[in-house]
């Protein structure tokens, strides 16, 4: 199939999906609007997921790819979107079909995102994914969200400004062309002084894709946005655009990483510069994200900060010039994060009372066993913990960062060494800690006392077992992907995730 | 061999299975063992300890191997799990579950020692850890949330140093299968990677000063999770040692010996002298545990044939007596609900199979001549006497100060006027068998040591060659 062809495939078809489910929604027919974009994501995720395992990658428009991971990323946002809103279909209200339109939209905006290889287009994708977020959160119709939703809205707005004024920097330095395939040559014929607006340049759109990816210290949104959004709009805003944002980073880097890593050639002052400073950022995220979810006893709130964390991890493997490290990261996080809202939401049909606290999720476990179940593969993924598919994201990245620092001693560079063995350190240090807080929510739901002794087991049981269905799903692909690679060996288990 | 991934597929499938068997899951539970027992006595065979048997699919990180040391230990998982099960017979809240847990347990153990890719191995290593946590926090008592969260918590802090060692090694040694892995690099990255991947294995072991989690967990368990916990849980600490450490960075473990060495010793007092103040009857196994593992370390730190025969020996003598322990008091637990050293006295004419059975256990646990307490320990001390010299002599205070806690446990509960728990009833048919087992197959360790030590004699002479540099 020609590549343009499956482009038009991955993103038409959640596009059309979305229309409709709009139009739909116009003419008061929710549950349609929600089976539309449900099966048009699902269609185009499943199709994009395919030509991430056989299509090697190939440019289309010159401005996007096709193929390997450019296809992977958006095939897992599509997929997970599809999942999230198929959650909603048996409620079907006005919320529900509207979110389904929006998070069609927003999925194929942070899907072409995730597969440009042209910085405008990159913003634009990714902007559009932004909208429709504001509005995911906003939609739970509460003051709390609104202000979440308004915090969310202001601070985004100020990303794009950056973004804008560095894409500004970077064009103006160099050749007046957001392509990487023009514009990384023509950093590299730069001299010295003219490098440092274009180093700025960098700087400002990492800085703006890491806001997007809610990385630490532009990660306030997050947590207030989880919380407050409906869970099904978080479980799509956890996992799709901020998988995007990740991955789209992570092509950035790589793009300008890899020239920097020889101290000669001419981008060694670029890259030389950005890549210590992602690092960086990827420390400080793992940090302040894994004491603030310590810290929480909201679950969403923990699942906001474990996400900073998680974001810290893959700029850790980001700092290695390792991409497809970031990106299996980032992918086994974002299918554990929407099963952990998905499971959150199951258990919230079981105990239509609980407050949200962790500590409330007390005595579910004997409950409702199959979201307790899929809570539980879920956490334990999110933790890395073998056999789930989270492990493999935690040791390719410290995996990264080590064969790093052996190179760098190998090479006699010993402070490159130091610094890439202090960041191994601060991912292990910070997946202990991130037991802690996974723990604690298997420690509720197995350990706790159940608050509703007095036999009031509110909640009908085929309910909770419907809602059980979808998270269970997220969690039975993160078995399958944490067993399959021992099965069939690392190297094509991580064939999807490749750049060529 | 198919055998041997069966061995890993039949207890995951059994768990599956006994998820959704409700009441019967122990019967699940028994076939499942028994049918992995026979799966181990079909490919056990006098020719193991020359080659080691691979199992069906090799070439990708599910590669399983079988070798003479990792034999004993498997045997042991297998013993374990059929007495872990027997012991958890009569549970009635969520059986199912329970031997669901225990199930994947069961495989991920056999899995730890059968792999022979080092994915594999930590892949298997850290399935353990959920699956116990799970168990301990969900059926054990008194402050088990506490107890289990420090323990998931605590072991994977080691698991991760672990996680790091692996890469690592894998990173200077350019293959992951163990068997080939050794770091060809001397000085600095031989010393870090030994340490990296030995970290997890003294925390596992536990080593004293990374210890603090064992006795919470074992006192807090429920009696099947304490058997495992005890009797096959720890044995990866010196399996990993043994097998991994050791060999990948060969220099690194020589210039670390001393150091093992002494944090042997210290377990061994450590040990020995913290369960004698102990006035909680299942706190004292726990750790008498300690005490044990010590000379497991201390034999690894010698280093040479026998003495690491004599860690092999302890390690699966450990298994079996503490794993008879926590199922004697266990069932003294089910019927007195009590733990407290004085709140008993007089079992010996009240329950006078229980006493028996536990008189017996205590005795093996300080190391009586004949039983299996005794080779191990014994010759671990001999083979660091050149070693040590007369410092040889506190870990002497160990075995006397093993004698007096057993003693000590065995005056205050079967012995002296009969305590508060008047009448609490003697072990049942089921229980009677199961002590049994455990006491013939200490006594036959005790007596044929060699039982265990010639499938593995080949494997640790080799290992005893490379740390010591070919001398």
């Amino acid at each position: 199939m020609a590549p343009v062809t499956l482009l038009w495939l991955t993103f038409g078809l959640p596009l059309a999906g979305g229309v409709i489910a709009l139009v739909a929604d116009a003419w008061t027919r929710r549950r349609l609007a929600v089976v539309a974009a449900a099966l048009g994501m699902a269609a185009g995720g499943a199709e994009a997921l395919w030509a991430g395992w056989a299509v090697t990658p190939a440019p289309v428009y010159d401005v996007l790819m096709v193929g390997r991971a450019f296809s992977t990323i958006p095939g897992v946002v599509l997929l997970l979107a599809a999942l999230v809103t198929a959650a909603g279909v048996r409620e079907s209200g006005s919320r529900e079909s509207v979110s389904a339109g929006l998070v069609a939209l927003g999925a194929t905006g942070a899907g072409l995102a995730a597969a440009s290889i042209d910085l405008t287009t990159l913003l634009l994708s990714l902007e559009t994914a932004a909208v429709c977020g504001y509005a995911l959160v906003a939609l739970a119709r509460t003051a709390p969200a609104a202000e979440a939703a308004m915090k969310y809205l202001i601070q985004g707005a100020v990303a794009t400004g950056v973004a804008l004024l560095g894409l500004a920097g970077l064009l103006g330095a160099t050749a007046h062309s957001g392509r990487y395939a023009e514009l990384v040559p023509a950093i590299r014929e730069l001299d010295a002084a003219a490098s440092s607006p274009a180093l700025l340049g960098a700087v400002l759109i990492a800085a703006a894709l890491a806001f997007k990816a809610s990385a630490a210290p532009f990660h306030s949104w997050a947590p207030d946005a989880y919380q407050t959004a409906p869970a099904r709009n978080a479980a799509f805003l956890a996992a799709g655009p901020k998988l995007a944002a990740l991955a789209a980073l992570s092509l950035f880097v790589a793009a300008f990483g890899p020239a920097g890593a020889s101290e000669t050639s001419p981008l060694g002052v670029l890259g030389g510069d950005l890549l210590p400073l992602v690092g960086l950022l990827g420390a400080v995220s793992v940090v302040v994200g894994s004491v603030a979810a310590l810290r929480q006893r909201s679950y969403a709130r923990m699942l906001g900060y474990a996400g900073v964390a998680q974001a810290g991890y893959a700029l850790i493997a980001l700092s290695a010039v390792n991409a497809p490290a970031a990106l299996i990261l980032g992918v086994t996080y974002a299918v554990a994060t929407a099963g952990a809202f998905l499971g959150g939401e199951a258990l919230r049909t079981a105990k239509p009372d609980w407050d949200g606290t962790i500590e409330g999720l007390g005595g579910l476990g004997s409950r409702a066993k199959l979201a307790s179940l899929a809570l539980t593969l879920c956490m334990v993924s999110l933790a890395g913990l073998p056999p789930l598919a989270g492990f493999w994201g935690k040791f390719q990245s410290i995996g990264a960062v080590i064969y790093s620092a052996r190179d760098a001693a190998g090479a006699q560079m010993t402070s490159l060494a130091w610094f890439y063995g202090a960041l191994a350190f601060v991912a292990i240090a910070g997946s202990v800690v991130s037991l802690a807080y996974y723990g604690s929510v298997l420690s509720s739901l197995y350990f706790g006392g159940d608050d509703a002794e007095d036999g009031a087991r509110d909640g009908a049981g085929e309910d909770v077992r419907e809602a059980s269905f979808y998270p269970l799903i997220a969690a039975l692909v993160l078995l399958a992907a944490g067993v399959a690679p021992l099965i069939i060996g690392l190297a094509p288990a991580v064939q999807g995730f490749l750049l060529n | 061999m198919l055998a041997l991934d069966l061995m890993i597929l039949v207890p995951l499938a059994a768990a599956v299975l006994a998820a959704a068997a409700g009441s019967r899951a122990r019967l699940v539970a028994l076939a499942a063992v028994v049918a992995q027992g026979a799966l181990l006595a079909s490919v056990a065979s006098g020719t193991l300890s020359e080659t080691a048997l691979t199992g069906a699919m090799t070439g990708t990180p599910f590669a399983l191997a079988l070798v003479g040391l990792a034999a004993p230990l498997v045997a042991l998982t297998v013993f374990v799990g059929l007495t872990a099960v027997s012991a958890s017979w009569r549970v009635d809240d969520a059986p199912g579950r329970h031997f669901a847990l225990l199930l994947i347990l069961q495989a991920a153990l056999a899995a730890v020692f059968m792999a022979a890719d080092i994915v594999l191995f930590y892949v298997a290593w850290e399935a353990a850890l959920v699956p116990m946590f799970l168990l301990i926090g969900g059926w054990g008592s008194g402050n088990a949330r506490r107890a289990a969260t420090k323990f998931l918590v605590y072991t994977f802090a080691g698991g991760a140093v672990l996680l790091a060692g692996v890469i690592y090694a894998v990173a200077l040694s350019g293959t992951t299968v163990i068997a080939e892995m050794t770091v060809g690099q001397q000085g600095i990255a031989q010393t870090l990677a030994f340490w990296l991947l030995a970290v997890g294995f003294l925390v596992k072991l536990p080593a004293v000063p990374v210890h603090t989690w064992l006795p919470d967990a074992h006192t807090e368990a429920p009696t099947a999770g304490s058997i495992v916990l005890a009797g096959v849980l720890l044995k990866m600490g010196g399996y990993g040692l043994i097998r991994i450490a050791a060999p990948v960075a060969p220099d690194g473990f020589a210039a670390a010996a001393p150091v093992l060495l002494a944090l042997g010793v210290v377990g061994i007092v450590w040990g020995a002298a913290t369960a004698l103040v102990q006035t909680d009857l299942k706190r004292l196994v726990a750790y008498s545990s300690v005490a044990h593992m010590g000379f497991v370390l201390l034999a690894i730190g010698v280093g040479t044939p026998e003495s690491l025969s004599a860690a092999v020996v302890t390690m699966v003598s450990h298994g079996l007596v503490a794993g008879m322990l926590f199922f004697l008091v266990g069932a003294l637990y089910h019927r007195t609900h009590t733990r407290e050293l004085v709140a008993f006295g007089g079992l010996g004419s009240v329950a006078p199979r229980w006493s028996v059975a536990f008189v017996f256990a205590c005795l093996a646990s300080a190391g009586l001549p004949g039983l299996s307490g005794f080779p191990g320990e014994f010759v671990s001390i001999l083979t660091a006497l050149p070693l040590l010299g007369a410092w040889v002599l506190v870990a002497g205070i160990g075995i006397v100060l093993a004698a007096a806690y057993n003693l000590r446990a065995v005056r205050s509960t079967v012995q002296g006027p009969v305590g508060q728990t008047s009448d609490p009833g003697d072990l049942d048919a089921r229980e009677t068998a199961t002590s049994a087992l455990f006491a013939v197959a200490v006594v036959a360790l005790g007596v044929a040591p060699w039982i265990v030590t010639e499938w593995a004699a080949s494997a640790l002479a080799a290992l005893a060659t490379a740390v010591s540099g070919g001398v």
